[in-house]
């Protein structure tokens, strides 16, 4: 092949892949609609409980709840940690691909529901990408998870549209290793209301058993942790709980959570919980 | 019962067992721990009338900037293994493995693939950091192994100027907010030799640097360098070199500029120390740099390097040896898909007469190089960059003389078609 040649086949199979090249639409940012929001208080929302060490990778998309937060309506995934963790290493990453990442906010909540503490994107990393991984927002955060047993992510409304450029990988890589710094441009990422997540819990220290009895929690946690047989009687905030729990799972028919908490109720000294089963029972045949 | 010492202690035991919750929370815990996986592989297919050759078509001593070099299979993995613990204390282990780098032939599958001696599989780098000591400061590290410290590379002659590579030791830390360090190095110019010498001739060097300092226009790099060498007449030597990382020339972009020194042992740039090093007292070097990138639009972007390396007395026992580049590469990025690149380069090497027993035409090479070539990827910003690109590299020297010195046999100019596939990851 002559030179002449080589340049012909060369720079016609450019032309054609030139030909190939797709501008991306710009997405709009619209507001979520309110009569989309699943639930008027954090406590009724979907809390996803998570071992005492874990990884779970999630997605928050078109299907995810959304909430009412101080900052807008979003869509969101909430969590609650292990009723057996109590100081807690939390990883939470959000991958950058195809252009788009969800810019995450994390808020923690005490056993009464109340927000206590509040991770804005600017107290998270970026990593750039491995062999294994995607470059990424990165957050390294300990929880005490007796104090703030719950928490929730979601993507505040003033975040979405904003774009972050961040140093391409190879870069990033030539700098470390001291290679031949590759000609590249660095990528950018438009924050979107949709993506992917991960987060990584390794619980670090467990959570004392007299510390479960006193807080009222979910099903869950004294399903996982109290002792087959107990003389003391429960506190009047946890015994109205189970017999509300207890009332509501029969009335929505769901008579196998109905008779656990019902074994559980029976364990934490809830005396009449049998009766308050019944009668529940009854009123719902009527 | 009363309590005798034997008493205080068993209870003293089971008090420490019983209290294993808190044990636990000790400053050594580990809260972070975790493998990367680095890699890079490069596979240059070229052909030259129907054989694959063995030149780097001059790339290597500033004479070309094109895709034409070698390593036919040359494949690298860095490990990195890193750890933190409770109480600020962070470690990382890194190994680095090479294989085929600088290979020509092209090899099949018949098995084992040692039949060249050259370039097959090594540890390029084995080396443990520690840092975050209470006692060192949390900036302080130190570390001990085989490895390569502050490198850096022109961005188009793909040369390292500054290192230091091999066995050694040493501390970093932060003196009034910038990088600071101290290594002892050593490397044996006979390791992995065939037929090494009897006698051996080490190699050390006393690396100091100072890094990161705020000269408003960018950041300087200060390095200096002390070497010696076993059992030689001339062994001794020293470098010293300022490297300014900057904006494109006060434009969007970076660039590298750098001027460096070295006498002796060290007349190598100066600070590029390695197995390589050595001289006499009369090996005196000049060495001058500044390359980056331009960033021209989102799309365009331009890569530029300008070099020169010249004796002030002998360099590599050459009296007066001067070498020069200019080059430049234009890159559009079609789509996330294809990015065209276009290298030109001038080159210029010229020496007093008889230097390497050169003599006529061979005394002064000036190689014009001009490429086009094709990358063609996966989505630019995933993972890494596996990407295959297509050249055409014309290199055409001044006279036949000069082209034969940098591989080309028959006539002044040569034209290498080739595809340079690699990956980053």
């Amino acid at each position: 092949m002559n030179i002449k040649n080589s340049l012909t086949a060369l720079l016609t199979c450019l032309f054609l892949s030139a030909c190939s090249s797709v501008e991306l639409p710009s997405k709009s940012v619209y507001s979520l609609d309110t009569s989309k929001i699943c639930c008027s208080h954090f406590s009724q929302f979907p809390w996803i409980e998570l071992n005492t060490v874990e990884q779970v990778d999630f997605t928050i998309d078109s299907d995810s709840p959304i909430g009412e937060f101080s900052d807008g309506n979003s869509y969101f995934s909430a969590f609650s940690f292990s009723t057996r963790s109590m100081k807690v290493q939390l990883q939470l990453t959000s991958l950058m691909s195809n252009h788009s990442v969800v810019a995450p906010k994390l808020i923690t909540l005490n056993p009464n529901f109340e927000v206590v503490r509040t991770v804005n994107l600017d107290e998270f990393s970026i990593a750039t990408s491995s062999a294994f991984s995607a470059s990424q927002f990165q957050l390294n955060i300990e929880i005490d998870a007796s104090k703030t047993p719950y928490f929730i992510i979601y993507s505040p409304e003033q975040y979405l549209g904003q774009v972050i450029k961040v140093k391409h990988p190879a870069r990033v890589r030539a700098e470390e290793f001291g290679e031949v710094m590759p000609m590249v441009t660095d990528p950018s990422y438009t924050y979107e209301r949709f993506g992917s997540l991960k987060l990584n819990v390794n619980t670090l220290s467990l959570r004392p058993q007299q510390q479960l009895m006193t807080a009222p929690r979910t099903k869950a946690m004294l399903l996982q942790t109290s002792p087959q047989t107990s003389d003391t009687s429960a506190l009047p905030e946890t015994e109205l709980f189970y017999k509300q729990s207890m009332t509501d799972a029969i009335k929505n028919k769901e008579f196998e959570k109905a008779l656990s908490l019902l074994e559980e109720a029976k364990k934490v000294g809830i005396k009449d919980a049998e009766s308050v089963f019944i009668k529940a029972l009854e009123t719902t045949n009527k | 019962m009363k309590l005798n010492k034997y008493n205080l202690l068993a209870v003293a035991v089971s008090s420490a067992l019983l209290s294993g919750s808190v044990l636990a929370e000790s400053g050594t815990d580990v809260l972070k721990d975790g493998w990367e996986v680095n890699g890079y592989g490069s596979m240059n297919l070229r052909m030259l009338d129907g054989e694959s050759v063995d030149t780097e078509f001059g790339r290597t001593d500033y004479k070309t900037a094109g895709t034409h070099g070698k390593s036919t299979n040359q494949i690298e993995f860095t490990v990195k293994k890193h750890t933190e613990h409770q109480n600020g204390v962070w470690s990382n282990f890194v190994v680095r493995t090479e294989f085929g780098n600088g290979n020509s032939y092209a090899y099949s599958s018949s098995g084992s693939q040692k039949k060249n001696a050259d370039a097959q599989f090594e540890i390029k780098e084995g080396f443990v950091e520690i840092g975050g000591f209470s006692f060192l400061g949390e900036d302080t590290s130190i570390w001990a192994g085989q490895r390569f410290l502050n490198r850096s590379a022109g961005i188009l002659s793909g040369e390292f100027w500054k290192q230091s590579s091999g066995v050694g030791a040493g501390i970093q830390t932060k003196l009034a907010g910038n990088t600071a360090g101290f290594a002892i190095m050593t490397a044996d110019p006979d390791a992995g030799s065939v037929t090494p010498s009897t006698e051996r001739t080490t190699l050390r060097s006393y690396d100091f640097y100072y890094h990161g300092v705020d000269a408003g226009i960018g950041s300087l790099d200060f390095d200096f360098k002390y070497m010696q060498q076993a059992n030689v007449d001339d062994d001794t030597g020293f470098g010293a070199s300022v490297t300014l990382n900057s904006s494109y020339y006060g434009l969007d972009g970076w660039t590298q500029n750098a001027i460096a020194y070295g006498k002796g042992t060290a007349q190598n740039r100066g600070v590029n120390f390695g197995g390589w090093s050595g001289g006499n007292d009369n090996a005196e070097s000049i060495f001058l740099t500044s390359y980056g990138v331009l960033n021209i639009s989102e799309n365009w972007q331009m890569g530029s390097e300008f070099t020169y390396f010249a004796a002030l007395d002998e360099l590599f026992t050459a009296p007066g040896l001067v070498r020069y580049i200019a080059a430049v590469r234009p890159s559009y990025k079609v789509n996330d898909n294809l990015r065209l690149e276009a290298t030109a380069s001038y080159g210029h090497e010229e020496g007093d007469d008889g230097y390497w027993g050169r003599s006529g035409d061979a005394l002064e090479s000036n190689i014009i190089n001009a490429e086009i070539a094709a990358a063609f990827t996966v989505n630019a910003d995933y993972f890494g960059r596996p990407q295959i690109k297509p050249y055409v590299s014309y290199i055409s020297a001044d006279d036949e003389a000069s082209a034969s010195l940098i591989g080309i046999d028959n006539g002044k100019s040569e034209t290498i078609v080739g595809v340079h596939t690699e990956i980053w990851f």
